[in-house]
């Protein structure tokens, strides 16, 4: 055996390998190509990306970035042509930002945190033609019951569950039914199904059957007036012997114990018919809400009829909820999405509730390898994000939908209680050529606290408005075709409370009205002729969910004193014939059963009254038998004490 | 994964050979800082490049880094009381709020209480396993590799075709 390999080839000199891996080199310019190449020509792109898809995802419809420009040297960030669809009419822009300078700080970079000192948000366009109309989202399908809703969804959707049960979008259609002379009595008859107060009432009746049962069986445990005879025969069979004062004594503690016993009894008695009154008054009370639920049938039958209500009011809200849903659902859900990525400093209770947490889970062994994460004071942080200033600035000049605008955003940041201010964003200006003037903005973002408040102030002192429907039934189509707006909403938000004041007008205006009855289209127009300008306040107060509005419009004035000629008469038979069938319908039954009320309440007040007077009677009796007793009794003895007085000489 | 392999089957070629103490030794102490370190972390980072970019035999070090996973998985209270400790030590809460606020060094999550405890004994303790290593090394290949290679089963092996045709294979491939 020979080892071939060894010695047959000369050796060549081993080269000595310095510490360097300098075969690494090419492997790690390679890398730093693929960064350098991803970064100048992938990342940017993706972050225009995911820009657009966020900002579709927050607005409802389509955001297009033009182009984002990312300086990992010089931390900066630039966006350009940033275009927001108007949702309404998505052939156009809602607003269009020219281009906007983010200049960051390196500092908080290298901490993983965002600061903004300064950023130009510049060229603002709005209402502009689009190149294509822009993808509007469609609404989101309802939440499965054992889902959960998204944040956004769910602020829209508690305002509009709110506005919705305030108006009816065929309200005109209603009222066009009613002046062409639908038939209700024939309607009437097709009414089937129970009232809400039949199944009260029949609830009403049960429960006085066995209410009745009840407190008759409670009645007839209550002492008779036998065993309470006996406490007294009781009292009448002691003797109360004066020559025997020990006696005397004895049977007078004797004879209060039987009474304390016998007045036991009584309260008792007392307590019971105590009971039983209040017990009474709550059917009673009961019997006073088949009023309230009879109104209540009332109304759901004219709902049911289509019976239209030509009350100013409710003309003004059935007009313009629909505009003010909009605006109010917006607003909750760019509120909601504040708070979201804005939070407010934590309460009391919530810090309570992380603690309680933090503790709950340090009962528990740490998993291994967790180990535990210190926090030390934070000397010279930053939130995660800061836009610390932002200056708007616009000149129309030669673009034909440029904004000559003016305004800032100050302190914009994921921890407004670090930093300690509120976020700012105001701007004041005109877009001269879409015919917007005076537009003067102001919010604010109050979450330093554990109160988020968020306030708005905005005036425009006029502005184009263009087709926006009122009311869109097949019977009647109104809608505000034309006019030049002014507008001034003050609105503010304390946690969940809103409060919202809303002035506008519309001069010049000029309608569309489509009705299928032609009284109906004349009635209408010659109404809308003799309204140049109308006007819409409204007022909304109350918390997310349930809140309060007030809408007041010379255009529902107008429409309802014009119509209340021609309907009142109509709607008054027909309320009338309403009124009738109801009192057919459940009169005799409300009837029966005040009368069944009025006789369990007279029977069962004369049964327990009848034994607390009889009680009280008795009571009474051993009393005075005992006062009597003791009265004779103690004159007995102050004579017999005389006497002896007298014996011994004093 | 290949590459981790091909790395593995160098690091079992190169400590039977007679050359490359050093690069196991050092590789062995890369593994061991690495093996400590029990999430991915800055500093874990930097041991990576430097085995990377320094003449450390990557097989060594990724084999140590695996066998010292599991002891530290055994020691992690240990480190966790240790971590503790050093975080909690009045006379350096200055240091570590100053650390704490300084940009970069917090991503080396050095408040957590097991990376602290594991990182401190594990740079303390790597020059030692590094002298250890070159040591059990040049003890194994005096011992171990010179007696298998005096065998004659060895030298059998080392007869057939087979040992010839691989042995010229990786002279000029492997």
């Amino acid at each position: 055996m020979t080892n071939t390999s060894d010695n047959s080839t000369p050796q060549k000199p081993v080269k000595k390998k310095g510490p360097i891996r300098t075969g690494a080199v090419v492997p790690s310019v390679i890398l730093i190509v693929i960064v350098g190449v991803f970064f100048t020509f992938f990342f940017d792109m993706i972050l225009r990306s995911g820009i657009e898809y966020a900002g579709t995802r927050i607005h409802g419809s389509e955001v297009d970035v033009g182009r984002v420009h990312t300086s990992i040297l010089g931390a900066s960030l630039e966006i350009d042509r940033i275009q927001v669809t108007d949702t309404e009419h998505p052939e156009r822009n809602l607003v269009q930002i020219g281009k906007i300078k983010f200049g960051m700080s390196w500092d908080a970079l290298l901490r993983a945190k965002i600061l903004v000192n300064e950023a130009e948000i510049l060229d603002i366009e709005a209402l502009n033609q689009r190149a294509h109309p822009g993808h509007v989202l469609p609404p989101p399908p309802p939440t499965p019951k054992d889902g959960k809703p998204g944040l956004l969804d769910d602020a829209e959707k508690q305002v509009t569950s709110q506005t919705q049960k305030q108006y009816n979008g065929n309200f005109l259609g209603d009222i066009a039914g009613v002046l062409g002379g639908t038939n209700y009595k024939d309607q009437l008859k097709d009414i089937q199904g129970n009232l809400k107060t039949d199944a009260k009432i029949k609830e009403i009746e049960k429960d006085i059957n066995d209410k009745k049962v009840k407190w008759d069986a409670k009645i007839k445990a209550l002492p008779q007036q036998k065993e309470l005879q006996q406490y007294n025969d009781r009292i009448k069979a002691l003797k109360f012997d004066t020559k025997n004062p020990a006696e005397f004594a004895k049977n007078l503690q004797e004879a209060q114990k039987i009474i304390q016993e016998a007045q036991a009894k009584v309260k008792l008695i007392d307590d019971t018919q105590k009971e039983l009154k209040a017990d009474l008054a709550a059917e009673q009370a009961a019997y006073k809400d088949i009023d309230k639920m009879i109104q209540e049938d009332m109304r759901d039958l004219q709902k049911r009829l289509k019976l239209p209500s030509i009350d100013a009011k409710e003309f003004s809200q059935e007009l313009f909820m629909g505009m003010l849903e909009k605006k109010l659902g917006s607003m909750a859900k760019y509120v909601a999405l504040a708070r979201h990525y804005m939070p407010a400093k934590q309460t009391k209770e919530q810090k309570a509730d992380a603690k309680a947490k933090a503790e709950a889970a340090a009962v528990l062994p740490p998993k291994r390898g967790t180990g535990h994460t210190y926090h030390f004071p934070i000397t010279t942080g930053y939130p995660l994000f800061w836009l610390k200033h932002a200056a708007i600035s616009s000149e129309a000049g030669s673009s034909e939908y440029g904004a000559n605008m003016k305004g800032e955003i100050k302190d914009v940041t994921t921890d407004p209680a670090f930093i300690g201010k509120p976020a700012i964003i105001s701007f004041k200006g005109d877009f001269p050529k879409q015919g917007i003037e005076g537009l003067d903005s102001k919010i604010t973002l109050d979450h330093t606290t554990d109160t988020p408040k968020e306030s708005m102030v905005i005036n425009i002192a006029r502005f184009p408005v263009s087709e926006t429907k009122l009311s869109d039934s097949p019977d009647v189509k109104l809608a505000l075709a034309k006019a030049s707006g002014a507008s001034n909403i003050n609105a503010t938000f304390v946690n969940e409370e809103i409060t919202m004041d809303m002035k506008n007008t519309f001069g010049d205006a000029k309608f569309d009205v489509e009705a299928k009855n032609k009284q109906v289209q004349y009635l209408i127009d010659s109404i809308l002729k003799g309204i140049p300008t109308v006007s819409l306040n409204a007022e909304v107060k109350g918390s997310l969910s349930n809140f309060d509005v007030h809408i007041n419009s010379n255009l529902g004035d107008e429409l309802s004193k014009g119509f209340q000629k021609q309907l009142q008469a109509k709607i008054d038979e027909a309320k009338g014939q309403l009124n009738k069938l109801v009192n057919e319908r459940i009169g005799g039954e409300r009837d029966k059963l005040k009368s069944d009320l009025d006789k369990m309440t007279g029977g069962l007040t004369k049964d327990i009254d009848g034994k607390k007077g009889d009680a009280d009677k008795i009571v009474q009796q051993a009393q005075n038998q005992l006062n009597g007793q003791k009265g004779g009794g103690q004159k007995k003895l102050e004579e017999e004490g005389k006497k002896l007085l007298k014996g011994l000489g004093l | 994964m290949a590459l981790i392999l091909k790395q593995v089957f160098a690091f079992l070629k190169m400590l039977n050979s007679e050359t490359g103490h050093n690069s196991l030794a050092a590789g062995i102490a890369a593994g061991f800082i690495l093996g400590m370190s029990p999430a991915l972390s800055l500093q874990a980072l930097l041991v990576f490049l430097c085995i990377f970019v320094f003449r450390v035999q990557m097989g060594a070090a990724f084999v140590a880094a695996f066998f010292f996973k599991f002891i530290a998985y055994i020691f992690d209270p240990a480190f966790d009381a240790f971590g503790r400790s050093v975080l909690e030590a009045d006379s350096l809460q200055g240091l570590w709020t100053r650390m704490y606020n300084m940009p970069i060094v917090p991503l080396t999550r050095f408040n957590n209480s097991i990376v602290m405890g594991a990182g401190v004994i594990a740079i303390l303790l790597s020059p030692v396993i590094y002298f250890l290593s070159l040591y059990l090394i040049k003890k194994y290949r005096e011992t171990v590799v010179a007696r298998f290679k005096s065998t004659k089963l060895w030298k059998a092996v080392q007869a057939t075709k087979f040992y010839n045709w691989y042995y010229s294979y990786d002279k000029y491939f492997g």
